[in-house]
């Protein structure tokens, strides 16, 4: 480490094995889920581990901090949904099937929508069953909300099922068909884009309201990571070893070309963006990770900012205010910088 | 962060049909004194009981690459399972796939070509095939409806290595029989006759049987073309001759030849004398995917050509045509 980063680094901890997830609370609390099956709680401050979270025998691979609320939702290899509130200091579990490889709380926090197996499931804050819509074409790799709340999406091989939450039927009210494997989506803040990475090495952006597609296709690899700012013009992935930032402003990113940050050495593994700001967040798999102010110029000198976390990050989590980021790396450590 | 094939997991997978002894042999492998962390990847529920060993319960999923490349197709649950297993912290020594007995083996395959981050982390070392001597036969010749696969055929095709098991359930002769249609559907696997299941350790575990640099050890014997007394539709077909191949000219026929016949072509091997290449040229390739490296320097060894086909409806003598016309203009003599 360069002295430099020493001096960024707020502090660092470590958990038992390979951090899948870290998440910040907006009471500066942070969920790390790890490869063992465990949780662990750490002070947001300085990192001092307050105790465990729910177990997930085989690996812990998903958590989410509710909205407005104080729940831990948490899931993994065990089939189980655990959540942890504050007034209770045992998590509750519900059983929901095969791995539950994705949670998203609603953005009013009231529904959890989980992905587990060949299913998606919504529960309540207090873990009751509200719908399940089970025999999906292929296990639901992830799960997204439309920004009002109604419809939840599942993503898995084949596209993007849409389910309607007030009257839900075993039939999707929306498809968004296309034949490729859906590792991750995402839908804009302003709730008029999704778009996912893809296995073959692709991004495939729809327009909510019309179903109108696009792809961006070419990369040397899987797009695991990929992230909407907080103004929904700006959508970066990973897919290769730069960032590549689209503008989705006017009529959306088709006919342009990305810009590019180019600081990794490795593959992009985690995106992260400024919840405050305009900071992008990225972490690559030779751990390192790099802050950039893409808003600043067109072209990019270089990150404001550059560290190396020693292995490869899985993670990025920015605390609720946005000065602190974390990343989280297969050798389970955890590190915050300041921002 | 780049990983050197040392490094990398070795990851062997078990196909058979149902009945052949997978499990037994698994149970086998876990339960033996070889100091060994093993990962199960389980597709069909055994009674697999063992404390040391992390046994994952999966279910096929296969998936087409939207690549255009029509049999690129991948296992997803594996991307996924793999996925976890690789980043852990606490590694494993070897990890064990066991397919059911109705699964093609191509898409386990095909998923450590396709993947980068598996292919950068995992060596698939070899697939192992479970083979019922008493009801092998029946299997092969089950009548099988237009566009159906034959499963029993491709995993014999597709093996790198067969374990004939339960061979004191039949005689001598029918044993030689079971032996021969082994031999005309793949030449290139050794094959291991057992009872219980009972096979060294080293001849499942330690193959190379994608490994460019322990490519083709070929036995002579693949090149003997044996009297064909069914249908075949599954064969292999061994070609070898002498002398210096052109390099584009290969590069051209193997190309078209695998994105033409791809489909039918399971998996080919091969050591190739290239003008100007002081070293082999190793090559193998599972249906349209193709990996080829330099292998060791020829020496004084005479360059010899071979070059080893397992697939669906192959004719040798097009093939043996094609690659001979990738052969290098004479230098004429100074």
């Amino acid at each position: 480490m360069t002295a430099a980063t020493q001096e960024a680094t707020a502090w660092r901890t470590a958990v038992p094995e390979s951090v899948a997830v870290a998440r910040w609370s907006a009471d500066d609390r942070i969920a790390v889920a790890d490869l063992a099956g465990g949780v662990t709680l750490l002070d947001g401050r300085d990192g001092v581990a307050l105790g465990p979270g729910p177990r997930h025998d085989g690996g812990a691979l998903a958590l989410a901090w509710q909205p407005g609320g104080s729940v831990l939702a948490t899931g993994g290899a065990d089939g189980r949904v655990g959540l942890l509130g504050t007034d209770s200091s045992q998590p509750a579990y519900v059983e929901v099937g095969g791995w539950v490889h994705a949670l998203a709380w609603s953005r009013s926090g009231s529904h959890l929508a989980v992905a587990t197996g060949r299913s998606l499931v919504l529960l309540d804050p207090a873990g009751a069953v509200l719908a399940r819509w089970d025999g999906q074409p292929s296990t639901v790799t992830d799960v997204v909300w439309s920004r009002d709340g109604s419809r939840v999406g599942a993503a898995a091989y084949g596209g993007l099922r849409w389910f309607s939450v007030a009257s839900p039927s075993p039939d999707p009210v929306r498809t968004f068909d296309w034949r490729g494997s859906l590792l991750l989506a995402r839908v804009s803040p302003d709730g008029r884009w999704v778009a996912s990475g893809n296995q073959d090495a692709s991004v495939h952006i729809w327009r909510l309201w019309s179903g109108e597609d696009a792809e961006m296709t070419g990369y040397p690899e899987k797009v695991d990571a990929l992230a909407f700012d907080r103004t929904s013009r700006w959508m970066a992935n990973g897919g290769t070893t730069e960032v590549h930032l689209w503008d989705f402003s006017g009529k959306g990113p088709m006919g342009r070309s990305p810009r590019t940050l180019a600081g990794h050495d490795a593959q992009v593994s985690a995106l992260a963006w400024q919840p405050t700001g305009n900071l992008l967040a990225s972490a690559g798999r030779d751990g390192g990770m790099a802050l950039w102010s893409p808003n600043a110029a067109r072209r990019q000198a270089g990150p404001r900012l550059r560290i190396d976390a020693g292995a490869r990050a899985t993670t990025l989590a920015w605390n609720p205010d946005g000065t602190r980021i974390l990343t989280g790396t297969v050798d389970g450590s955890v590190l915050a910088v300041a921002a | 962060m780049t990983t050197s094939i040392a490094e990398k997991v070795p990851v062997t997978v078990l196909t058979g049909f149902l009945g052949s002894g997978k499990t037994t042999l698994l149970n086998r492998i876990l339960t033996e004194q070889h100091g060994l962390r093993i990962a199960v990847i389980e597709n069909e529920f055994g009674e697999i009981g063992i404390d040391d060993a992390l046994v994952i319960d999966a279910e096929e999923e296969v998936f087409e690459m939207n690549n255009g490349c029509i049999c690129c197709t991948v296992r997803g649950d594996l991307i996924r399972i793999l996925g976890t297993l690789m980043r852990r912290k606490d590694k494993f020594d070897h990890i064990l796939i066991e397919t059911t007995g109705l699964a093609d083996p191509a898409p386990v395959a095909q998923t450590f070509f396709m993947d980068d981050e598996i292919g950068s982390q995992l060596r698939l070392d070899g697939i192992i095939t479970l083979v019922d001597a008493a009801h092998l036969l029946q299997h092969l010749d089950e009548e099988k409806s237009e566009g159906v696969e034959n499963e029993a055929l491709e995993q014999i095709a597709f093996a790198d290595r067969i374990v004939l098991n339960k061979t004191d359930l039949v005689d001598t002769e029918q044993l030689a029989e079971v032996r021969r249609r082994i031999s005309e559907i793949n030449r290139l696997a050794d094959v291991h006759e057992t009872v219980q299941a009972k096979v060294d350790l080293g001849a499942v575990l330690d193959v190379g049987g994608f490994d460019l640099s322990r490519a083709l050890d070929l036995d002579p014997a693949f090149l003997e073309d044996t009297e064909h007394q069914h249908d075949l539709t599954v064969t292999s077909v061994g070609i070898e001759f002498a002398g210096e191949l052109d390099i584009e000219r290969l590069n051209e026929w193997l190309g078209e030849l695998l994105s033409a016949k791809g489909v039918d072509i399971f998996r080919s091997k091969g050591i190739l004398a290239v003008r100007g290449m002081p070293e082999r040229y190793v090559f193998q390739g599972v249906h349209m995917l193709f990996d080829g490296t330099q292998g060791e320097p020829w020496g004084e060894a005479e360059r010899v050509n071979r070059v080893v086909f397992i697939g669906r409806h192959l004719d040798r003598a097009a093939l043996e045509a094609g690659l001979r016309g990738c052969l290098a203009a004479p230098v004429p003599a100074a």
